[in-house]
């Protein structure tokens, strides 16, 4: 009776040992599926910066300071997202959307790029993508907490500590982020 | 009122324009707020009794009276205070209000057939519960079953055609946790009102899938469902296809039309409002309920028309993302 006792002992400890190791590599390919969201929402961003630098310079032809920059902020995200990172990627992210809207300040103060139909669409894509970035980041903000708490938490913590179950990173902004990202549009030409 | 006004309708394409008159019903005697307190938890106490009593006989000398005086006193005070008038009164308010087409689901007769008595659906309500079930009745998500005692017909301020299904009940929420004596508008009470509600509108594009996007129990993730990539979307939403017209491709269709800015939204929405929804086709199917805390019909009446319009904005707002 006892060893039958054991077993079944046995049998419960070992099916919520797998249960919550399962959960946990749940929750991690879950915080990898959110990261990749948010790399196809920035690789968009990236992507539509060559077009509107275009389409601008069309109507600006002299002004080569401010698209120079754009595509060096470009150049540097494209960089960041390679290294996976995700403190570098939301500085030069933010840099990149600080240059974006300074851009987009401007052309909105001379309706002779704003009359350019392409200015205009692309900077509809450009604000339609800023919304899925900032709701992408979001969600995958949403499963790194998930994680964070199975890992944190009892049973979690052994099982985790066990497989080296790592704690991910949230994608926040940092305070230069902040800084940049709240920082008034400014244009010298 | 134009003469030949048509409204747009999810069941029948197009209906001409109505708006049912509902006559102010007069004063009547309202009981203060506790009275319905005491009455309830009167007949908890004897649902209790009665329970005990299969076990133990003399709790039934308590039980039994104890319900038939709280039923009384209940279904006493609402005729008392004309409550089901006045609600009438304030629905029909609103669609004057907004200029929205409204109808009155009334509770029909009960006619006998055979040996049984059956109570027949009105014919509006019926298409609604045979369209849309998975809203409309009460399954493990959804506690509270949704039968409609009012529709409206209107346009959002953005001109988008809506239809609404909307319903009543009293909330008391003496023995609840704060949470529950709280509403969206800052107000707090014991007593208050609960609105259930389903707006559907025109995608003005056929999806070719019928999608059920409707709460999980518990808030927890199902087993057997379509995910996306959001743990929060996921444990709020339990995700099907229950019909696809266009092949393989309907569960890609739906995945692509929840983009992160709309399961963001629709986590906020759920948030606030319990929102599901049901994609059929080109019509989109939006359900949820908001509560109103205050036994004073004057601030129930000012907050009314601010929910339901809000509702159906919201609910509208979801368009621009699956187009």
């Amino acid at each position: 009776m006892t060893g039958l006792v054991l077993i079944l002992l046995l049998v419960v400890l070992l099916g919520a040992y797998i249960l919550v190791h399962n959960g946990l590599g749940r929750a991690v390919t879950q915080v990898d599926q959110g990261w990749a969201g948010i790399e196809v929402q920035l690789k968009r961003r990236h992507d539509l910066v060559p077009g509107l630098v275009t389409a601008v310079k069309s109507a600006l032809r002299h002004e080569n300071a401010i698209f120079d920059r754009i595509l060096d902020a470009r150049m540097e995200a494209v960089k960041a997202m390679a290294g996976h990172d995700p403190e570098t990627m939301a500085q030069a992210e933010a840099a990149l959307a600080g240059s974006l809207r300074g851009l987009i300040a401007y052309a909105e103060d001379n309706p002779d790029i704003t009359a350019t139909a392409n200015v205009a669409t692309f900077q509809k894509q450009l604000e339609e993508t800023e919304d899925q970035i900032a709701a992408s980041r979001r969600l995958y903000n949403g499963n790194v907490q998930n994680l964070n708490a199975r890992i944190v938490t009892f049973p979690g913590n052994i099982v985790a500590a066990l497989h080296r179950f790592r704690q991910a990173k949230p994608f926040e902004m940092t305070e230069a982020e902040r800084a940049v990202t709240y920082e008034r549009p400014r244009i010298e030409l | 009122m134009a003469v030949g006004r048509k409204v747009w309708d999810p069941f029948a394409g197009t209906l001409p324009f109505e708006r049912q008159h509902v006559a102010e019903p007069g004063e009547g005697v309202k009981l203060p707020g506790w009275v319905n307190t005491v009455f309830g938890l009167l007949a908890i106490a004897a649902s209790i009794a009665i329970v005990i009593a299969f076990f133990w006989r003399p709790a039934a000398w308590f039980g039994v009276p104890a319900l038939v005086v709280s039923v009384v006193g209940l279904f006493g005070g609402d005729l008392l205070a004309r409550t089901a008038a006045r609600r009438d009164r304030l629905f029909f308010r609103l669609a004057e209000k907004n200029d929205w087409g409204f109808r009155l689901i009334e509770p029909q007769m009960r006619p006998r057939k055979g040996t049984r008595r059956r109570r027949p659906v009105d014919p509006f309500a019926a298409r609604v519960y045979q369209t849309i079930p998975d809203l409309c009745r009460p399954r493990a998500g959804q506690l509270i079953p949704l039968q409609l005692q009012a529709m409206y017909w209107g346009d959002t301020e953005a001109k988008i055609p809506f239809w609404l299904g909307l319903q009543q009940y009293e909330v008391d929420a003496t023995i609840a946790v704060e949470t529950i004596r709280k509403d969206g508008f800052g107000g707090r009470g014991l007593q208050g009102k609960l609105f259930n509600m389903v707006v559907a509108y025109d995608l003005e594009r056929d999806t070719g899938i019928r999608a059920h996007l409707l709460a999980e129990a518990f808030d927890r993730d199902g087993w057997r469902d379509i995910k996306t990539e959001s743990v929060e979307f996921n444990d709020r939403f339990n995700i099907s296809i229950a019909d696809d017209r266009v092949g393989d491709g309907g569960q890609l269709a739906l995945l692509r039309a929840l983009t992160p800015a709309t399961q963001s939204m629709l986590i906020d929405l759920h948030d606030r409002y319990q929102a599901q929804l049901i994609i059929d086709g080109a019509t989109v199917y939006f359900a949820g309920n908001d509560r109103i805390m205050s036994d004073e019909d004057e601030v129930v009446a000012a907050r009314f028309g601010a929910l339901v319009e809000q509702f159906a904005e919201a609910a509208v707002s979801f368009k621009r993302f699956v187009e």
